[in-house]
């Protein structure tokens, strides 16, 4: 990558239906955040843009509190599992705390290595006993079998409860 | 094997059978011109629109605009309405309350504000309508996306008028909205107006009064080139004499430059003006006085948004939160009602001021009688792009120079994400953009009140940003199976056996953040006709004037009982 200009910046090299982020130093040193880039083909591209959500920095307040020690009620389990898409469901005890919530799912070929993340909002009702999470995982590879953990955190970063144990799930 | 072939039929027949309650687009309507594509069920093209009709699903916009039922209908109803409004400014008996509501509605359906001097804000926010879009055929046609002030005139252009990127939303309510704030605790962003939240009323704080300053500067709508021409037009208009009265002596007292006619008949964006947003050359003072009059002219629509004519809190609901008793709500509305803060989970953003429940029983008393129905909040709920609008074929200059949409069909509606990304200008909090990847695909938790509000029955109303649902059902439908009938497709795409907006929902137009509370939330059919049925009693206008509180002064009768027949 190289600077072509003032407030202007141009890259090379870059590989079609990929996804890439970037962050940007202004003089005064300001920082901006992560951003993702979407190219012209930006629809080609937004199954990978979807899972790079969860690398991207928390908010600058995020706390990392102690979890709230919501508990799993059900789940996790596979809602919907195609070629390339999979939904992961689970239900926890009211967490409290934040109205928005996001479920998070680690996951990846191997079980040691959860390496991939998705990331969803949930809000949560307050006068509900319980929350049900949904995450999407997009960009997945046919026929073949994924490795997964879940949790769920408030808006602010903190945690929910505990980190479900490892499960599977095999595309279509 | 027979148990499947049985499955399947079964499959079938529930397809068709919610294909026909969707009310979805499997009927060719009987005049419908060859070529078309297929409407929403019991819609026909108005005959003086068939011939505005273009290949390809296209409108000959100035053909609609001069032609089209609604069109004309809408202009009638601004006429009458400012005519009514004038009167009451001349009569002199209005009290400050009054007047600063009154001039706002002149303001609001004052076609002379806009570059050409042929477009009102209520051209794009139709009383009649719920103060949203007022024309079936742009709802069928172009999402909603109602056009500008400034025609196209390049040959073959399409769209032949400049078009808004969006579906109008309705301002009714839109001043109960605060300004925007991050909320630290919640990890959330709050009020602000607009769907992407841009109006954040830091500066007036009020989010509805720079909402107002917007359209009449955007080039895509009423695209006068600098404020100082709008106030530059209240300046010269019939209620000059109000707008003084209400701010002051003086308020339009500006030097105006001798080649002001010129500049503010040349529409915003126009190569001529470079990137210069204030073309208009004025001293330093009066540019002062211009921008105070400016916001001036914003609080006084937010005044009247905010008034019993708009945001009048009416409905049959707000009848039943005064009195259960003396207006209970119909069987099926009450099922709709308990799904909404129950199984639907509907009210966990749209706030109705009571507890959600899971059961569906709810013994508590009502925490607010008067509702907002949104928690102020942003979502991305997943919309399918939307093809249709024009806005993704505006990659070419226009006559004088403008290109409102250069990214073409490669432009991704990312709501807040833009305004935070800088889209519009560097966001006045540096604070936010941090927030930016968040919020990329959120666009603001609108009020469902007025939702069902329509001029006459059969019309086509196009709801969300993006116009994609064209009724209640559809939205109530696709709320519920957004996931069970999700398709990897793009609108128009949807593969063989499937229906779309039935039985498949094309993928979303930006899939960052989608929110997961909904998309499968189990309901039947007829469950989310009881939905549809409550959310008809949100529409403002049940409870009488005779028996409400009104503001306006009985005397001077200014508002018709009901907003005129088509």
């Amino acid at each position: 990558m190289e600077a072509n200009g003032s407030g202007r910046m141009g890259f090379g090299n870059l590989r079609p239906d990929s996804c890439y982020t970037k962050q940007v130093k202004s003089d005064d040193s300001e920082v901006f955040p992560v951003r993702k880039i979407i190219l012209a083909f930006a629809l080609a591209c937004s199954g990978v843009c979807l899972n790079l959500m969860p690398f991207l920095p928390a908010p600058a307040h995020a706390a990392a509190s102690k979890p709230t020690g919501a508990q799993f009620t059900s789940g996790p389990e596979p809602e919907i599992v195609n070629g390339t898409l999979a939904i992961i469901r689970w239900t926890t005890t009211n967490p409290g705390g934040t109205i928005l919530h996001y479920g998070v799912v680690r996951y990846g070929t191997d079980p040691l290595h959860l390496s991939q993340n998705a990331k969803s909002p949930n809000r949560r009702n307050p006068a509900h006993p319980e929350i049900i999470f949904r995450v999407r995982i997009a960009g997945l590879r046919p026929q073949t079998t994924y490795y997964y953990t879940v949790e769920s955190t408030g808006a602010t970063g903190v945690k929910d409860g505990e980190t479900s144990a490892v499960r599977t799930f095999k595309t279509m | 094997m027979r148990k499947r072939v049985l499955v399947a039929a079964i499959v079938v027949c529930c397809a068709v059978a919610l294909a026909s309650s969707v009310g979805s687009q499997n009927v060719l309507s009987q005049n419908t011109p060859p070529g078309v594509k297929t409407l929403p069920a019991g819609y026909t093209i108005p005959q003086e629109d068939v011939p505005c009709i273009l290949p390809g699903n296209r409108l000959n916009l100035q053909c609609i605009i001069q032609n089209d039922p609604d069109a004309i209908r809408i202009r009638a109803e601004e006429a009458a309405l400012e005519a009514q409004a004038l009167a009451a400014a001349q009569s002199g008996t209005l009290d400050p309350f009054h007047q600063v509501e009154t001039l706002g509605e002149l303001e609001i359906f004052d076609p002379s504000l806009s570059v050409n001097n042929n477009l009102a804000c209520s051209y794009c926010h139709d009383p009649a309508a719920g103060y949203g879009n007022g024309a079936s055929i742009l709802s069928v046609f172009t999402g909603g996306a109602n056009p500008g002030s400034e025609p196209i005139t390049v040959a073959g252009a399409y769209p032949n008028n400049r078009m808004a990127k969006r579906n109008p939303q309705s301002y009714v309510y839109s001043p109960y909205f605060p300004p925007l704030q991050y909320n630290v605790t919640q990890g959330d962003f709050y009020g602000g107006n607009f769907w992407d939240a841009r109006a954040t009323g830091y500066r007036l704080q009020n989010s509805a009064a720079e909402q107002g300053q917007d359209p009449p500067v955007d080039p895509e709508e009423m695209a006068n080139p600098d404020t100082a021409c709008v106030v530059w037009k209240l300046s010269i208009s019939k209620y000059k004499f109000f707008f003084e009265q209400v701010w002051g002596a003086g308020s339009l007292d500006i030097a105006w430059p001798s080649d002001v006619t010129s500049v503010c008949s040349t529409p915003k964006g126009a190569a001529t003006f470079g990137s210069n947003a204030t073309p208009l050359a004025l001293s330093a003072s009066d540019r002062t006085r211009s921008n105070q009059a400016f916001d001036e002219f914003g609080q006084a629509i937010a005044s009247y948004e905010i008034s019993s004519s708009v945001s009048p809190f009416t409905s049959k609901f707000d009848a039943y939160l005064a009195n259960s008793t003396s207006t209970p709500l119909s069987a099926q509305e009450k099922r709709g009602y308990d799904l909404f803060r129950g199984k639907a989970q509907c009210n966990t953003c749209h706030l109705d001021g009571r507890s959600n429940t899971v059961s569906g029983t709810d013994t508590g008393t009502a925490t607010s009688v008067q509702p907002m129905f949104t928690d102020f909040t942003y979502n991305n709920i997943g919309l399918p792009r939307n093809v249709i609008l024009p806005w993704y074929s505006e990659d070419t200059p226009d006559q004088v120079g403008f290109t409102g949409n250069p990214l073409g069909p490669g432009f991704t509606d990312e709501g807040v994400g833009l305004f935070l990304d800088g889209y519009y200008g560097t966001p006045p909090n540096l604070t936010w953009g941090q927030h930016l990847p968040f919020f990329e695909g959120k666009f603001q938790t609108s009020t469902v009140r007025d939702a069902g509000k329509v001029p006459y029955p059969g019309f086509v109303k196009a709801y969300m940003h993006n116009g994609y649902l064209l009724s209640l059902k559809e939205v109530v439908h696709f709320y519920n199976t957004r996931d069970v009938y999700a398709q990897p497709a793009l609108s128009g795409n949807c593969p063989a056996g499937t229906i779309e907006k039935v039985t498949c929902w094309p993928m979303p137009e930006d899939p960052n953040n989608e929110n997961m509370t909904i998309g499968r939330l189990g309901l039947t059919s007829a469950e989310e006709d009881d939905l549809v049925a409550f959310l008809q009693t949100l529409n403002d206008g049940f409870v009488q004037a005779s028996s409400s509180a009104t503001s306006t002064p009985p005397s001077l009768g200014r508002k018709p009982a009901s907003p005129p027949k088509r």
